[in-house]
């Protein structure tokens, strides 16, 4: 009895999400940048915006980031790469974003455990990577990184924005 | 003082499908002596993924130490977490094994439970004394988990970091074991993951800057993320950070057709000229160095133009280069651009004639101010306007024998449309008039009404983009 009373109890405490996909608007996020500016999708409208979320205490994404700062200047001016870090701990975040010295991918801070965004996002593989397109629609959707995955997403950004 | 048995917890398991493991480690944390504790799903995910509510979540339970593991998929591979930590919440290791299947091999067992063995004999050390408030505060969350509080916003669930089995754990983060058979554990020893108060770490004695509650624009992060040499994008330092200028190098290079006119309209009895459009040559690049500033040549000349004279026909040459320095004023991020120009140029007519009769040569070496507007028309056409005005300063002037010195200036005014051809092709239509204006202050009536030299041209042209 006591484990059904458990069991039901844990499934009272799993929140629901419903995760984004390729083809859905995008959900806007509720991030800000080093100097604490908002930092909002919709002011991005018109460009392409690749935007991956990622945390220090994820290790491909310490891997991952500086992959994507390597492809960023082939599609400079086409499209905008956002790293949304989301540990909780924002100074530990920006240690690790400056850690990196990513000179093409720029950082916005998202605590986890604070933003409505990540509950649409919902990234519970990391790092997890996003691409809209100028009108706002989930392109890409990317889960994990493993080495040469920039350069699939190159190739793949390159025959969406052409 | 009696001491109690050190007390072990372990939390669950977060992610689809773990019964099957939870039910093979059972018999592991049996012999360990480690305890089953329910816990709510929102903590056990924090505790899978060493957030930073894994240290209250872990005091609250008030025991000697806590394991919670988590079940990964990456790429088709399903993988074990499991994460320990001391009754202070810090975190002792962090174990990935793969599974195969659904289920952890009896090789991968065998090691975690002499992991298990160790880590609980290592928590045990720091066992705490008998009495206090551990043994209520299990009750309450083994039998009442609903009485706890909910979060004001759902904690979302367990994020996995995808650790593949080609990864090295990079610097300063522990090393995630892909086989527990090679590395029976783990240690975490890493500031990665370490608890240290904020108060004590270099980065707190930067200086922070309050808040801005405007929004980050889109010109903003392209100019931050030009990636200047040397420049990073300061991720860390709350100071505020001025837009690096972008300064990643963008050439391109062009070569076309072109169809080149002229009318010539001297005062007096001078000669005019007027020509149907002919064949011409053009040839035109720029540089942009940064996002703002550009630097661009073009030239063009007519291939075969001939002029018939009363003596015969007159080889005859007109053509024209400019160099030209540009500044975006607006839309260096995108969308319209405005750029303003300066440069210098020349522009030549000549016939290879010493006909008495014949129309003039001209010289005209100038100076350009003016702009140019560039308006995308979606993702691969761009429309391109020009206007500018031209002080002569100097080339020959083939009436000043004639009139005297005379003042010239011109103006420019020019379109463009251009189609994206391919990812580094662009085919450019273009149509430019360039007229020079002349007048004479010394000349009296002869020169009245000044003239003018006018030339028309329209060209295609393909680019490449680099």
């Amino acid at each position: 009895m006591k484990s059904l009373v458990a069991a039901a109890l844990l499934l009272l405490a799993t929140p629901a999400f419903a995760e984004v996909k390729k083809g859905d608007h995008f959900v806007e996020l509720d991030a800000k940048s080093a100097t604490g500016k908002s930092f909002h999708l919709k002011d991005m409208a018109g460009k392409w915006v690749l935007f991956t979320f990622g945390a220090s205490w994820c290790a491909p994404c310490h891997k991952e980031l500086p992959a994507w700062d390597k492809v960023a200047p082939k599609f400079k001016g086409k499209v905008l790469f956002v790293s949304v870090n989301i540990n909780n701990n924002e100074k530990e975040g920006k240690e690790f974003m400056d850690s990196l010295k990513l000179k093409h991918v720029f950082p916005v801070f998202m605590p986890d455990e604070n933003s409505p965004a990540m509950k649409a996002y919902d990234p519970d593989k990391m790092p997890s990577t996003f691409v809209i397109d100028p009108k706002g629609t989930l392109q890409i959707v990317q889960y994990g990184y493993d080495k040469g995955d920039e350069d699939k997403l190159a190739t793949a950004l390159d025959s969406l924005v052409k | 003082m009696m001491f109690l048995a050190p007390t072990i917890v372990f939390v669950g398991i977060a992610g689809n499908h773990h019964e099957v493991v939870e039910k093979q480690l059972a018999p592991v944390f049996e012999k360990a002596g480690v305890q089953e504790l329910v816990i709510p799903m929102p903590d056990l995910g924090q505790l899978a993924r060493h957030t930073d509510a894994s240290k209250d979540i872990v005091k609250k339970l008030h025991v000697d130490g806590v394991i919670s593991g988590a079940l990964i998929t990456a790429g088709g591979q399903k993988t074990f977490r499991i994460v320990i930590y001391d009754g202070n919440g810090n975190m002792r290791s962090l174990d990935e094994t793969p599974l195969a299947g659904k289920k952890l091999t009896g090789g991968d067992l065998e090691v975690l439970a002499i992991n298990l063995t160790d880590e609980v004999g290592d928590l045990g050390k720091g066992k705490k004394p008998a009495g206090g408030p551990r043994a209520e505060a299990l009750a309450d969350v083994e039998i009442d988990p609903p009485k706890k509080a909910p979060p004001a916003i759902p904690a979302p669930p367990a994020r996995k970091a995808v650790v593949r089995d080609d990864e090295e754990a990079p610097p300063g983060m522990p090393a995630a074991k892909k086989s527990g058979k090679s590395a029976p554990k783990a240690e975490l020893a890493t500031p990665a993951f370490a608890d240290t108060p904020a108060s004590e770490t270099e980065h707190e004695a930067a200086p922070k800057e309050t808040a801005d509650a405007s929004a980050v624009s889109m010109d903003e992060i392209e100019a931050m993320t030009g990636g200047g040499d040397g420049a990073t994008i300061d991720g860390g330092s709350s100071t505020a950070t001025a837009p690096a200028p972008e300064s990643t190098l963008h050439l391109h290079v062009g070569g076309g057709f072109a169809v080149i006119g002229r009318v010539f309209t001297p005062p007096m009895a001078l000669n005019g000229f007027t020509s149907t459009p002919v064949g011409g040559e053009q040839f035109a690049a720029d540089v942009a160095p940064t996002a703002r500033t550009s630097l661009d040549v073009m030239a063009e000349r007519t291939l075969s133009m001939t002029t018939t004279l009363a003596t015969g026909t007159a080889s005859t040459v007109v053509s024209r280069w400019e160099i030209n320095g540009g500044y975006a004023l607006a839309g260096h991020d995108g969308g319209t651009r405005l750029v303003a120009n300066l440069g210098l140029g020349h522009r030549a007519f000549s016939m290879e004639s010493t006909d008495p009769s014949r129309s003039p040569d001209n010289e005209y070496n100038y100076v350009l101010l003016g702009a140019r507007l560039a308006q995308p028309l979606g993702d691969k056409v761009t429309l391109r306007g020009e206007v500018e005005l031209e002080p002569v300063f100097g080339g020959a002037d083939g009436m000043q024998m004639t009139l005297g010195p005379s003042t010239r200036w011109g103006l420019d005014v020019g379109a463009a449309l251009e189609y994206k051809l391919a990812a580094h092709f662009v085919a450019r239509g273009a149509f430019d008039y360039q007229r020079f204006s002349w007048s004479w202050d010394a000349a009296g009536a002869r020169a009245a009404g000044g003239a003018s030299d006018s030339y028309p041209s329209g060209s295609v042209a393909v680019r490449t983009e680099f």
